[in-house]
């Protein structure tokens, strides 16, 4: 299932970038359960992990670490994160009988194995859809066999429908009509095609009152499929109006042209493989980065975490006690860079209550994503350099960097680091040191260690012979320290799956925490669906997907294209009601006029509703016109009389004149007022 | 005589025409089809459009004669027809022909004349004669009467009854040019071109009034299915059953859009109509005779709103069902 998993979460990835990274490393089918971090940790059981040799290597530092140290001042003895033994039988030991071992000798080497599983993965999903192709392939053909004896209506036959059939099942019925010389049948049945096709794909709305002409206008701005659709309704017109010949060679020449235009399929696959090579051009492949901590966490706690690690949502508070552990997480520092006293301030009651803080920073906001930052007192008790710093993609050039204080601490007997390792010296006074100065205002953080790319663990003590820490640098426990990751690369789903970031976060975690409880708070004060966008990396994809919209419109044009005749909405002016009114009173002469003065009232009616409702009568309403617009009271009751009564028609002769006259003169003072 | 060289002959027509009246292409086909279909036009819009312009140049380019009458109130049918006058040296009586003794006739402003005025060209239009003292006089063919009125001016002037706005095979309104066109045409006017003097554009006479009655014989033969009849007719009274119409299309409605459809087809070189051919043209065949209901009128609804909305119920003939008709060639002619 999880070959089959990561296949259709990469191809949901091509649409979706975030459904990659949406749940744990495995993406959607991966076997990372956030709902349950306290599972039994798999560490034995991943094949990948590699715990005898992981345990090997970690012995034989710890082993060349005791002897350095053993000729140190002090004799200190490191302190090294103890690896207990893997209580459950490793993978396969058990299952196995000791007399079918020999069958191991006839596995295959692992790469080939991956190739033979991926291989059948394919051959099975392939076989799949050949299977459902040819099926579909044989329906289509039984479907146009049965009617190919059958001749369609014309699509401007009363009740006439457009067939449930494709456009290219109809224009293969019309090639075997055309084969069989039934020429009108073909004409007949290539027009339906046409029409099929210009509605299936919105380029025409097929109506049965619409003409060809009308469609052909529809078609104006597809000049390419214009003259060829000209040239179908030519012939079917000319078979159905004209003297109803028909030519043969014309004809065959629009099916195949038809044909030609119809297969999508053609254009689809070139899109596919334009597709998969855009896809492989990318200058990278999408980053399946999350910066969602936990998630990453999650994976590092399936991977042999001790289990003291506690999640809570919420902010920093600023009463220690609310957090009763020895290590507390934080994933979003930006909110507290904004508290009172900054990030420093913020920190400083939990690092005075010995409670240490690791704050992983926004790699973005950092000037150097995945730095690592580590105050210089605890460096020796933290045995970070103790433990085998391995990590992949994080820094690109090893270095450390320290400020001048540190430098000056540690001057006598520096930290070991690897040959040609640079060392900068930082001085917070230095105002051009623009690249630095966000780290170097951290007063807190005295010292600075690069996580590095790969290097061998041996070097780290070959390095320099001196003692790794000078006896009075050592931290006094019961003090917190702070410590600052610049960036969440480290704790990805995509990082965790590299087996040294993973061995890396763990040794630091356990350098950091021992076997003390860990508090990690996953509030976020960004919308992770942002950040998680943010840090896809996706605009590779992005682009991709514009590109093929945008050849998807060039080729096929036609479903991508909004349709050519938009609903217009036209509204009539008063001008043309009174023009109408007008036209009327010519043609009808006074029972029209008649009939407008009653209207003509209603409209007085209606427009004086509020003034009505508010003076509560319409006797006050005729008062106040009457003065308003210097008419006789009488008058202006007549003209409300007959709008407010159905009943009451209007007069006729010159009283009609006359009252048309008053009505023109309230409802155009109205207008004017 | 074939399609196709009577669709030259149009294209000729209609390039020759853009030479001196600039754009209104379909306006100047309308006119045409009018004109072949042995119609007249009643041409709504405001002045300064080149109504007469657009008569004068047809006149030139169809070899016709052209006249052309300013109704007015106190214009008298004689003013229009012509009148027996007494000849003193002869001693008898003799009929002077009006204006109306042409083979092209622009009736500008038609609707400030007063009615009788206008009724005395119901019989010329429809009959082609003219009827004085109990005499009656053919009048020239082809006699095409182009009638124009100004939409916007109500007072003195006398509504067309409806017996002779039937008359009009086709009414047209001439909207303003677009801008383009009005530029190409104060550009012609700078260049030298002077719509008092057609001479300046040297216009081609292409055809004489003989040529127009050989190709109105023509355009006769033209094939018209039967469904494309039946079309029509239910065009047609699709518009009398209509609710908001208080008086539909005459039958001779029918008639004018078969001979519209006609020439409409033999303009774009068929010999056979199509229903894009009736469709075309029913507007303006259509929107004149309509008499829409005063409730109707008063919600705002035009002639033209509601052709358009008929046109969008009614299906186009089918052709399918009258195969075997038209592969007889029948044709009709009327």
């Amino acid at each position: 299932m999880r070959p089959l998993g990561r296949m259709l979460t990469l191809a949901l990835a091509l649409f979706v970038p975030e459904l990659a990274w949406a749940d744990g490393a495995g993406g959607l089918f991966g076997d990372s359960d956030p709902s349950s971090p306290h599972e039994p940790a798999p560490f034995c059981s991943d094949p990948a992990h590699q715990l005898p040799a992981f345990e090997a290597a970690h012995a034989e530092t710890n082993a060349r670490l005791c002897q350095l140290l053993s000729g140190a001042p002090g004799g200190r003895q490191p302190v090294c994160p103890q690896i207990s033994a893997c209580p459950w039988p490793l993978e396969g030991e058990a299952a196995v009988d000791p007399k079918w071992r020999w069958l191991d000798a006839l596995r295959l080497p692992r790469g080939l194995s991956e190739i033979l599983v991926w291989g059948l993965w394919l051959t099975l999903i392939g076989g799949i859809l050949a299977g459902l192709t040819w099926l579909l392939i044989k329906v289509r053909r039984d479907n146009t066999a049965v009617s190919v004896d059958r001749p369609l209506l014309h699509p401007q036959s009363p009740g006439f429908q457009l067939p449930e059939q494709s456009a290219m099942a109809l224009l293969n019925q019309a090639e075997r009509e055309a084969d069989h010389e039934r020429w009108q049948d073909a004409a007949q049945t290539i027009y339906i095609a046409a029409l099929r096709h210009l509605d299936q794909s919105r380029l025409v709305r097929y109506h049965p009152a619409s003409t060809s002409g009308e469609y052909a206008l529809a078609l104006r701005r597809h000049p390419g499929l214009l003259g060829w659709f000209q040239g179908v309704a030519e012939q079917v017109e000319r078979m159905h109006f004209g003297d109803g010949q028909i030519e043969p060679t014309r004809l065959r020449a629009l099916i195949r042209e038809a044909q030609a235009k119809f297969k999508h399929g053609v254009w689809i696959g070139l899109l596919a493989v334009l597709n998969a090579g855009l896809f492989g051009c990318q200058a990278s492949a999408p980053r399946l980065l999350d910066s969602e901590a936990p998630r990453g966490f999650k994976s590092l706690y399936r991977h042999g975490l001790a289990s003291n690690l506690a999640f809570r949502k919420g902010m920093l508070s600023s009463d220690p006690d609310a957090e009763p552990s020895d290590l507390v997480i934080i994933t979003e520092p930006g909110a507290l860079l904004n508290a009172e006293g900054g990030l420093q301030g913020a920190l400083e009651p939990y690092l005075t209550r010995s409670i240490s803080v690791l704050v992983i920073g926004d790699g973005l906001k950092s000037p150097h994503p995945g730095l690592a930052l580590a105050p210089a007192d605890a460096l020796n008790e933290t045995d970070l350099l103790a433990a085998p710093l391995e990590s992949q993609g994080l820094i690109d050039d090893p270095c450390m960097l320290m400020t001048r204080e540190a430098w000056q601490r540690f001057a006598g007997s520096p930290p070991l680091l690897p040959p040609n390792t640079p060392r900068f010296v930082l001085d917070p006074s230095l105002e051009d040191l623009d690249a630095f100065r966000q780290v170097a205002v951290m007063d807190r953080f005295s010292a600075l260690v690069f996580a590095k790319k790969p290097f061998h663990r041996n070097a780290i003590l070959s390095a320099d012979h001196a003692s790794i820490v000078d006896e009075e640098g050592e931290l006094r426990r019961g003090r917190g320290c702070a410590y600052y990751l610049a960036s969440g690369d480290l704790f990805s789903n995509a990082s965790m799956e590299i087996e040294s970031n993973r061995r890396f976060a763990l040794t630091l975690l356990r350098a950091l925490a021992f076997d003390r409880s860990i508090t990690w708070l996953t509030d976020s004060g960004t919308s992770p669906r942002e950040s998680a966008f943010g840090h896809s990396a996706s605009l590779p994809l992005l682009f991709q997907a514009t590109l093929t919209a945008i050849l998807l419109v060039v080729m096929l044009g036609a479903s991508f294209t909004p349709l050519r005749d938009p609903p217009v909405t036209t509204h009539q002016r008063f001008v043309e009601h009174a023009m109408a009114l007008g036209d009327h009173y010519f043609r009808a002469g006074e029972p029209g006029l008649q009939h407008s003065a009653k209207q003509l009232a209603i409209y007085l009616v209606s427009q004086e509703q509020d003034r009505a409702r508010r003076l509560g009568s319409w006797v006050w309403v005729a008062k106040q016109l009457a003065e308003t617009h210097q008419i006789p009271e009488a008058e202006v009751t007549r003209c409300l009389e007959l709008g407010l009564d159905p009943k009451l028609a209007a007069p006729q002769g010159k009283d009609l004149d006359k009252l048309l006259g008053w009505l023109g003169h309230l409802i155009e003072g109205k207008k004017q007022s | 005589m074939n399609p196709e060289q009577l669709q030259a002959i149009f294209r000729r027509i209609h390039d020759e025409v853009g030479r001196a009246f600039v754009g209104q292409d379909t306006v100047v086909n309308a006119v045409l089809v009018a004109l072949f279909a042995r119609g007249h036009v009643l041409l709504e819009g405001v002045p300064g459009l080149g109504k007469t312009l657009l008569v004068r140049t047809l006149a030139q380019i169809l070899g016709c004669e052209m006249k052309r009458v300013q109704f007015t109130p106190d214009l008298m049918p004689s003013d229009v027809t012509g009148s027996t006058l007494y000849n003193a040296q002869k001693r008898e009586f003799a009929f002077k022909q009006g204006p109306i003794f042409t083979e092209l006739l622009l009736a500008d402003e038609v609707n400030r004349a007063p009615a009788k005025t206008q009724s005395a060209m119901l019989e010329a239009m429809a009959e082609r004669s003219v009827s004085v003292d109990g005499q009656s006089y053919p009048l020239p063919d082809p006699f095409f009467v182009l009638a124009t009125q100004n939409p916007l001016e109500s007072a003195g002037t006398y509504p067309l009854p409806e017996a002779q706005l039937d008359r009009f095979l086709m009414k047209l309104i001439i909207e303003h040019p677009s801008h383009a066109v009005e530029t190409e045409l104060l550009q012609k006017v700078r260049d030298g071109f002077d719509a008092a003097d057609l001479r300046s554009v040297e216009l081609e006479t292409l055809l004489r009034p003989a040529d127009i009655l050989a190709i109105r014989r023509f355009i006769e033969t033209i094939r018209v299915d039967d469904s494309l009849i039946d079309y029509i007719l239910r065009l047609v009274e699709a518009s009398r059953r209509h609710g908001a119409v208080q008086v539909g299309a005459s039958p001779r409605a029918g008639i004018a859009l078969l001979r519209a459809a006609r020439v409409q087809a033999a303009i774009e070189g068929r010999d056979y109509v199509i229903p894009d051919d009736v469709k075309r043209h029913v507007l303006a065949v259509l929107r004149h005779r309509l008499i829409l209901q005063p409730d109707a009128e008063l919600e705002g609804l035009t002639s033209d709103a509601l052709i358009q909305s008929l046109l969008t119920k009614v299906e186009v003939p089918s052709g399918y069902a009258s195969d075997a008709a038209s592969a007889q060639g029948r044709s009709l002619s009327f």
